[in-house]
């Protein structure tokens, strides 16, 4: 069948078509962005924690108490919580990813650094000598944190520290050339020598960007996080008993906000998992509200022409060439409208970009928006194509 | 009552330009009874629009009762409309989902009468054509005779003093055709004046007048009957 | 005329069900999910301070050293003031209500048999002008006496929730429980109704949306004697040696806020004179060693906008929910004009019975609008259904439909539907009547 004629007689009432082309360049520029933002989002919560997810259990102690040993309290939880069946390693730190508590500086090459010479703010850990361990870690070169490195406690500032770890994204981002291991950087103005990278380590909170800036450091942690790392079929038992083992040990202090790094990471990405719900439901009615659209003004432009088309059949088209006319002319329009709406896309997404700190739009969700409402444009298509293929040569002659 | 002068009108495309009246002039007198006939294509419901002031045109001069409508705004034409002209259609153009007694309201509705009012002229006319007891039926309820005398009630219910009827018999059979053409006959000897397109001899010679239409122009003229 | 456009219009909705539907959830749909953004957006925006939101100052200063060009939020200022700070503009001689505010978390005892200590309490040390600056409306009792925050005394103003968890009546002015380290006892001197203004404009360093208010107020006059660690930010610009409480009260951290209440422009053109002085001070003192040391003072409304209360998600949602409402409005085109189209005989014969243009179009427009309302209705439904979503989803309060919503609304809707009738009922009403009343 030629596309001519279509057309032709498209051109001459284009009303209907007008309005199906900017419905659909419209929900092509709105649902692309839309999938775009969606993948950014979908693509941050999915990130590799480095952290071995479903055997780790976070819960925050503090005390109230003042007359406590708290080093000695720590040791004494250490041995007590290692001693119920599954639990394999226990740390305090003062924060853990994906939480609360985070401690930001800027990492230095020199002491007195201006803006040059300290070009990232990596979040860091201040925790004891088993949270690698506990967290499942995995160590690129050089050697983890040990007892050498210990050297205060649950201190507010970082002042006697001399020691750290970089995870490797960030050792990289300071000695592109040469390993970072024996290498001097400072944290916050104070000198520390690097004794190993580790692979990952997210920071604390849930930050799109740099996430992986991280760096570990030694001290005798004795409050703050404690994180447990249990055989995953018994993490639920120990959850439960937890808070109870730790008060019983002493009733100084209170335990509270005892999740899974699951759970930890719900939390966090609450706002990127509501935003992620928020977009995907607009998209689903914008897509659906388009095919109610697409169908209702097919089923109009078949009623318009319910005596043309009876002339048509009467002249000798087959049922199968009704059913090719609507379904190439929707084509046609779809196809211009999509052509029209992917320019639309990338406007709006210009806006976006400038308006808002978004990424530029990559042509591939352009194309699967695209390809996804070809498809639902010609689905919404052939319903009413069909009634119309079914129209009786007869009515051509009557009169009424 | 109806004066045309040299009317012209046409109809223009791209590519051509047809001329359905050529400056036509015609005069109709009050109390008359006009006939029109004429071939297909020849300007017969060009004029019957231009006289119910439907279409415009482009050049001439139309007179309704005196005044001058060349110069009237949609306004003043529909108003105009409203109150001199009453319209009968070969397919009787009843709204399908009014019933009877709201579609006789169509044009009371514009003009503005009170309810109470409106209610004594629907009831009046529905009485006249002898169709009173249905008024809460719906057209599709009715044979196409009575529905014609609805839409003839219907015409008849704001008191024009002018009717245009377009092949209102059309559609009818003969017995049926015989009492609309009764009906309006009366209506024309109470002095209402109308014209009537029509394609069957029969009626035309009936009336008073019958003029011939013919490529836009009125090509004949006879006097069937003295104006009452 | 327009009761008889009503009832026409009423009369071919019921005609053609389907396609009204289709129109009435195009609207609500659109409706639906653009007031669920823009309530949602409305609440954020919301400002709780009303009448006192340009009396109300936070006061800033550019308080760090070496020489360092800017520090802090983009126009280099920290959110926050540091102990020494806030003890100096505290002890200032101004006689403006002022307070400074932070948070503690705390353990309180109750004393109803059988219920645990709970340390899931928030506390916040301020001065007594807290209570009138921020409005905090008392049950029974008032704030502590003024000499109290010269004097410092072991008193609290406590929530009508806590005062029934502690004690288990609402009325517990003059009695004493314990708090802090479970030993210490303090004396209820106030009891307030509720106090959790959204956002939380007087210490939005702890979050801007809590779902728990302040619980315990107590005078900051304490802060030396009871050495409580805050629970929030704590920023600093160079490395320190801070092992205890006394520490942080000497350092160059900045973790309090500071609130002062200045009610007209004299007021305010004093307190910024008073600023450039202290700076001034200071600087000789060797501190505020930076390249541009100066003093700000920004009202409700501003510090709202400064802390970015409302998220750049919120505002792409809007924006996404109004091109969705677009996108249904365009749909509601295509779908009146094929309802419409049915309707071009009828117009023919209202035309030839007497009815001008403007008749015809004021009569579609009412249909048109009446959808809009219908559509309106629904949409608020489906706004109410969202808003709940949302609140779940962020797992907040704020944002719930209200009368100036409901009315915004349907509002909303009519226009919307009316811009989207137009095209259709001039496409009715200016169409040539005389090709609709001949036979075929």
């Amino acid at each position: 069948m030629a596309f001519g004629p279509i057309f032709r007689s498209t051109l001459r009432n284009p009303t209907g078509a007008l309005l199906i082309a900017i419905q659909i360049a419209l929900t092509l520029a709105i649902a692309s962005n839309m999938f775009y933002m969606v993948n950014e989002r979908v693509e941050k919560m999915s990130r590799d924690t480095g952290v071995v997810n479903e055997e780790v259990i976070a819960a925050r102690v503090f005390y109230f108490g003042k007359a406590v040993d708290k080093a000695a309290q720590a040791d004494i939880d250490r041995k007590t919580l290692l001693e119920i069946p599954g639990v394999k390693s226990v740390s305090y730190s003062n924060s853990m990813p994906l939480g609360g508590n985070n401690n930001t500086s800027s990492l230095c090459f020199e002491q007195e650094g201006d803006e040059d010479s300290c070009p990232h703010s990596p979040s860091y850990y201040r925790s004891d000598v088993n949270f690698h361990e506990t967290l499942g870690l995995d160590l690129v070169e050089g050697r983890w944190l040990n007892d050498s490195d210990n050297v205060t406690t649950d201190a507010i500032s970082i002042a006697e520290t001399r020691t750290m770890m970089l995870s490797e994204v960030l050792a990289k981002l300071y000695f592109p050339e040469e390993s970072a291991l024996g290498k001097q950087l400072y944290l916050g103005g104070r000198e520390l020598t690097i004794v190993g990278v580790y692979r990952q380590l997210l920071r604390p909170g849930a930050r799109a960007t740099e996430a992986d800036h991280t760096i570990l450091t030694a001290e005798r942690r004795t409050s703050g996080y404690l994180a447990i790392r249990v055989d995953q079929d018994r993490i639920e038992q120990v959850k439960e008993k937890l808070e109870a083992t730790m008060v019983g040990l002493n009733d100084q202090r209170v335990i509270t906000e005892i999740e899974t790094m699951d759970e930890m990471a719900a939390d966090a990405y609450r706002r990127d998992k509501a935003m992620v719900v928020l977009l995907l439901s607009v998209v689903a009615l914008l897509l659906l509200v388009t095919a109610l659209g697409v169908a209702g003004l097919v089923s109009f432009t078949v009623a318009n022409r319910k005596k043309q088309i009876g002339t048509r059949r009467a002249l000798g088209a087959s049922k199968r060439d009704i059913l090719a006319y609507f379904i190439s002319e929707n084509f046609a329009i779809t196809a211009l409208a999509l052509i029209v709406g992917s320019g639309m896309a990338y406007a709006l997404n210009q806006y976006l970009l400038q308006t808002y700190e978004l990424a530029r739009l990559e042509l591939v969700y352009v194309f699967v928006a695209a390809a996804s409402l070809l498809f639902i444009s010609q689905f919404a298509t052939l319903l009413p194509a069909l009634k119309a293929s079914k129209v009786s040569p007869a009515i051509a002659t009557r009169t009424v | 009552m109806l004066r045309m002068n040299k009317i012209s009108k046409v109809f223009s495309t791209d590519l051509i330009e047809t001329h359905a009246l050529r400056e036509f002039d015609l005069s109709v007198a009050e109390g008359e009874f006009v006939t029109v006939t004429g071939p297909s294509g020849s300007g017969k419901t060009t004029f019957l629009n231009i006289a119910g002031l439907l279409e415009t045109f482009n050049s001439g001069e139309y007179f309704l009762d005196g005044e001058d409508v060349a110069s009237l705004n949609d306004r003043q034409r529909s108003q105009l409309r409203n109150q001199k002209i009453g319209f009968i259609f070969q397919s009787f153009n009843l709204i399908p989902d009014l019933d009877l007694f709201d579609n006789v309201d169509v044009p009371l509705r514009y003009r503005g009468f009170s309810s109470a009012e409106r209610k004594k002229r629907i009831n009046y006319a529905l009485e006249r054509v002898g169709l009173a007891a249905r008024a809460k039926h719906l057209p599709s309820q009715l044979s196409g005779g009575q529905q014609q005398r609805v839409a003839i009630a219907r015409a008849l219910a704001g008191e024009p003093r002018f009717l245009l009827a377009d092949e209102p018999t059309g559609n009818l059979d003969s017995l049926m055709a015989r009492q609309v053409m009764e009906l309006l006959e009366e209506i024309n000897s109470e002095g209402t004046t109308i014209v009537m397109v029509t394609h069957d001899p029969s009626l035309a010679r009936r009336s008073q007048r019958n003029i011939q239409i013919i490529d836009g122009q009125v090509s004949d003229q006879q006097q069937l009957a003295q104006a009452v | 005329m327009f009761t008889y456009y009503c009832k026409l219009a009423w009369r071919h909705i019921l005609q053609t069900p389907a396609l009204s539907l289709l129109i009435i959830m195009a609207i609500a749909l659109g409706i639906g999910a653009s007031m669920t953004m823009i309530s949602y957006y409305k609440a954020m925006a919301h400002n709780p301070a009303g009448d006192r939101s340009d009396k109300l100052h936070a006061v800033q200063l550019a308080a760090y050293g070496n020489d360092m060009e800017t520090w802090g939020m983009s126009d280099g200022f920290p959110r926050q003031l540091t102990h020494q700070d806030v003890k100096n503009l505290r002890e200032a001689d101004l006689s403006f209500p002022s307070t400074p505010i932070y948070q503690f978390m705390t353990v309180i005892v109750s004393q109803r048999e059988g219920v645990a200590p709970s340390n899931d309490y928030a506390g916040r040390f301020v001065d007594r002008d807290f209570f009138s600056m921020f409005d905090v409306k008392f049950l029974h009792g008032g704030p502590w006496s003024e000499s109290v925050d010269e004097q410092p005394e072991n008193q609290v103003v406590i929530s009508k929730a806590l005062s029934e968890w502690i004690f288990g009546e609402v009325n517990s002015v003059g009695k004493t429980f314990a708090m802090l380290d479970g030993i210490m006892q303090f004396t209820v001197a106030g009891v307030y109704e509720e106090f959790n203004p959204q956002p939380a404009y007087y210490d939005l360093t702890t979050g801007y949306f809590p779902r728990e208010g302040a619980g315990v107020f107590a005078p900051y006059s304490l802060v030396e004697q009871l050495e409580t660690f805050p629970m929030g930010n704590i920023s600093g610009w160079q490395p320190e040696e801070v092992n205890g409480f006394k520490d942080i009260l000497k350092s160059e951290y900045v973790w309090q806020v500071f609130w002062t209440q200045l009610d007209n422009e004299a007021a305010k053109a004093q307190y910024k004179e008073f600023l450039k002085g202290y700076v001034e001070q200071q600087r000789e003192l060797g501190r505020f060693a930076n390249q541009n040391p100066r003093g700000d003072i920004k009202d409700v409304e501003t510090w709202l906008n400064y802390n970015e209360v409302i998220s750049e998600d919120n505002r792409v949602m809007v924006g996404m929910s109004l091109l969705f409402l677009l996108v249904c409005l365009v749909n509601a085109v295509g779908l009146l004009l094929a309802k419409f189209m049915r309707k071009m005989n009828e117009a023919g014969v209202r035309r030839a019975l007497g009815a001008s243009k403007g008749q015809i179009f004021s009569q579609y427009l009412v249909e048109v609008g009446m959808l809009g309302f219908f559509g309106g209705l629904v949409g608020l439904l489906l706004a109410s259904i969202g808003l709940w979503a949302v609140r779940e989803l962020y797992g907040t309060d704020i944002a719930r439909l209200d009368f100036s919503l409901f009315i915004g609304a349907l509002l909303l809707s009519l226009l919307a539907s009316l811009l989207t009738g137009i095209l259709p009922a001039l496409r009715v009403c200016n169409s040539n009547p005389s090709i609709f009343l001949k036979a075929q």
